[in-house]
């Protein structure tokens, strides 16, 4: 029970005692800081997730056995009835640089000892009309072309692809226009060999000074039967860069180029065109899945990688299937750890705010001491005397929270106008968007959170002010009314 | 119910002072009637005070016993004792003892919300209120509600602090030295409001004083002597 007497002493003792303003900013600026933070924070988070989740297909049936066949997996896989759509893929590790880069690194020593004269890359084969069931493909590229206007002085400098619909073919005349302004020889009837296309993300065409229609060439390396176990044999094949794509996913954009499947396949030595192959045609490291809408994923994986361990075929014995949340697993967890880091160092002022509210708690108890041995001697109970400084920390504690609440909602609301302005007129970007490739600053506001938040900062400043408060409750009345 | 009010029986009072123990009350036995006045001399550091924080169970005695209205009251809890102590017993100072943040009627207000919980005190403040304002009238500073002890001369003070005393109706007034800090002509009118009271309300009051000719005033003088009550 609340003793009248505590609550009407606790608001008189506030009242007169401007240091506890102290406490109520502190606690304040604690719970604006936890809440615009976090609420930027898991702005990004979702911006991130978002960009992953539109760059990942739904399920990633992986594991494959090298040269595993992509029709028996298909068929597999279709018989799930949440399975709306596969598509095949094929990956495998390259480097590439500019034609021609090689001729002249081999003049130099130096230079083509020099492992960052390339660029290394996942290659990764697709068939387009297959892979736009199942993931965002045609808005990856119109995103890219969409976001490169200003860099297109000449055809060659466009950054999207001459057809949606055939992302890797490359016009005759764009690639020649490139040669022949590169200066590269077009060979004595001036004839170009069509190369296939690659697609290379709009962040790599801008750093590595890529165009379309310039011609890549493309290393790698495979194992070949020898007469004695096996070999590497390296490859080296032309393509041409037929324009640009833009998943928004960071990471994926920075180390992936896309190939058609049939190319992939005939580098790494599987003929596609040859009738009396033994290795299969169709072959994949990687099958993209779409689900239904609304369906589990985790349950719909869970049941295809059963289906697909169930089949007599080796080639799926060691299939697993894994929901996009799993096939960015690290990252995800990454990000999610920054964020709980986050929360923990901001909690620390927190405790700094506590540290206020305790200071000042303690300062009152101590300049009170008299009034508390007036108080015993009206018949207040330990209780009662304890009860006027606790509600005093509590009530800077509310005053504080609420503050802290109202101002970290509203900081967040006018986040970007305030972020405009101070860009603005003082020149000071607050949170640099162009950092992230983000037109505004991304803000989540957790509700969850704003609550956890305020109730910490309520049971904080309680327990700041219990300790003061249990001091006051333990005075010896007669020596209290004696205190000078 | 007999006529004692408050009673201490064989009361000893020790303090410890690391190795050392004195004793400022030694096996005191002490009654207290309804309505009575007494006046309690002795020289500095008799035990006079002592004696008075115990009866008024600011204190509890080392050894001996405290009774009010013939029941043992030294040995309840420590919310029990301030519960009694509010209910029943006021006290006075010699320094007033006024919360100095609060005005004259805000100290006397306080009073009334000792015993009671804040929802319960909301619904009874109007009359709490009325009653805190009759009684500053009672003591004469019926204009000087709204001020606060600094804004207040000693005399006045020390009203506020007999009106804070009766606030809760109590059956006895402890007071220590109420006139040590005031001029003579202050002193004997909060002298004659304090008896005025205790008369009109049929209060008992313990009176602790240096001064014969104010103890003459009293039903009763019990004179403390190194602990030990002489006569």
């Amino acid at each position: 029970m609340i003793r009248a007497f505590s609550a009407f002493l606790a608001l008189r003792y506030l009242r007169s005692r401007w240091i506890n303003v102290l406490g109520t900013l502190g606690i304040a600026v604690a719970v604006w800081a936890l809440i615009v933070v976090i609420a930027v924070f898991s702005g990004f988070i979702g911006e991130i997730r978002g960009s992953i989740r539109n760059a990942t297909p739904d399920l990633l049936c992986t594991g494959l056995a090298p040269g595993a066949s992509f029709a028996p997996i298909d068929a597999v896989l279709r018989a799930e009835q949440d399975v709306v759509a596969t598509a095949p893929r094929l990956r495998h590790h390259a480097m590439y640089f500019p034609h021609g880069r090689g001729q002249r690194m081999q003049a130099t020593r130096a230079l083509a000892t020099n492992p960052l004269a390339f660029d290394a890359v996942e290659l990764v084969g697709i068939d387009p009309a297959a892979e736009r069931s199942v993931t965002d493909l045609t808005h990856w590229l119109e995103r890219a072309a969409g976001a490169a206007p200003e860099a297109a002085p000449d055809a060659t400098r466009e950054a999207g692809v001459t057809d949606l619909q055939r992302p890797f073919d490359v016009p005759r005349e764009i690639e020649e226009q490139h040669a022949l302004r590169s200066g590269a020889s077009l060979g004595p009837n001036r004839l170009l060999a069509a190369s296939p296309g690659i697609l290379v993300s709009r962040r790599r065409m801008t750093t590595s000074w890529l165009e379309r229609g310039q011609q890549l060439d493309v290393v790698t390396g495979r194992f070949e039967r020898a007469e004695f176990g096996t070999q590497l044999l390296r490859v080296r094949r032309g393509f041409a860069v037929s324009g640009a794509y833009d998943t928004g996913h960071r990471i994926l954009d920075e180390t992936t180029a896309f190939v058609g499947i049939d190319e992939l396949r005939d580098v790494l030595g599987f003929c596609v065109d040859d009738p009396f192959a033994t290795a299969p045609q169709d072959v994949v490291s990687d099958v993209a899945i779409r689900v239904r809408d609304g369906a589990d994923l985790a349950a719909v994986a869970l049941r295809l990688e059963a289906a697909l361990r169930r089949t007599a075929d080796q080639a799926m014995a060691g299939a697993r299937v894994l929901t996009w949340e799993e096939q960015n697993r690290v990252y995800l967890g990454a990000v999610g750890q920054e964020r709980a880091m986050m929360k923990l160092v901001l909690f620390a002022v927190m405790l700094v705010a506590a540290s206020l509210v305790y200071g000042t708690q303690h300062m009152t108890v101590m300049q009170k001491i008299k009034d508390i041995g007036i108080l015993s001697s009206m018949g207040a109970s330990p209780r009662g005397v304890q009860q006027v400084f606790l509600l005093a920390g509590l009530v800077v504690g509310l005053l504080g929270c609420g503050l802290g609440v109202a101002g970290g909602l509203l900081s967040v609301h006018w986040l970007n106008d305030v972020n405009d302005w101070s860009r603005r007129q003082l020149g000071i970007e607050l949170f640099p968007t162009e950092l992230y490739a983000l037109d505004r600053v991304p803000y989540a506001i957790e509700p969850v959170w704003v609550a956890q938040v305020a109730f910490a900062a309520l049971c904080v400043a309680f327990l700041a002010a219990w300790f003061p408060s249990r001091r006051a409750a333990r005075m010896d009345p007669v020596l209290a009314l004696a205190y000078e | 119910m007999t006529d004692t009010l408050l009673a201490a029986e064989g009361v000893t009072k020790e303090y410890s002072i690391g190795s050392r123990t004195i004793a400022v009350l030694r096996g005191v036995d002490f009654a207290l009637a309804r309505g009575e006045t007494v006046a309690l001399l002795g020289s500095s550091g008799a035990g006079k005070s002592t004696l008075l924080h115990v009866l008024g169970l600011l204190d509890s005695p080392t050894a001996g016993r405290v009774a009010f209205e013939g029941r043992r009251v030294d040995d309840l809890r420590i919310d029990e004792r301030a519960r009694l102590r509010h209910a029943r017993i006021g006290f006075v100072f010699q320094f007033y003892h006024l919360i100095p943040e609060l005005t004259a009627y805000d100290n006397v207000r306080l009073g009334s919300m000792m015993d009671r919980g804040l929802f319960a005190w909301l619904r009874t403040r109007r009359a709490l209120s009325a009653r805190s304002k009759d009684l500053l009238e009672r003591v004469g500073l019926g204009e000087r509600t709204s001020h606060r002890p600094a804004e207040l001369s000693g005399g006045e003070r020390q009203r506020v602090a007999i009106a804070r005393a009766l606030i809760a109706e109590p059956a006895a007034i402890l007071a220590d030295e109420p006139t040590g800090n005031l001029d003579s002509k202050t002193a004997a009118d909060v002298l004659d409001l304090l008896f005025g009271v205790s008369r009109e309300r049929g209060l008992a009051l313990l009176l602790v004083t240096h001064d014969e000719a104010l103890a003459k005033r009293c039903d009763r003088v019990v004179r403390l002597h190194d602990g030990r009550i002489v006569d």
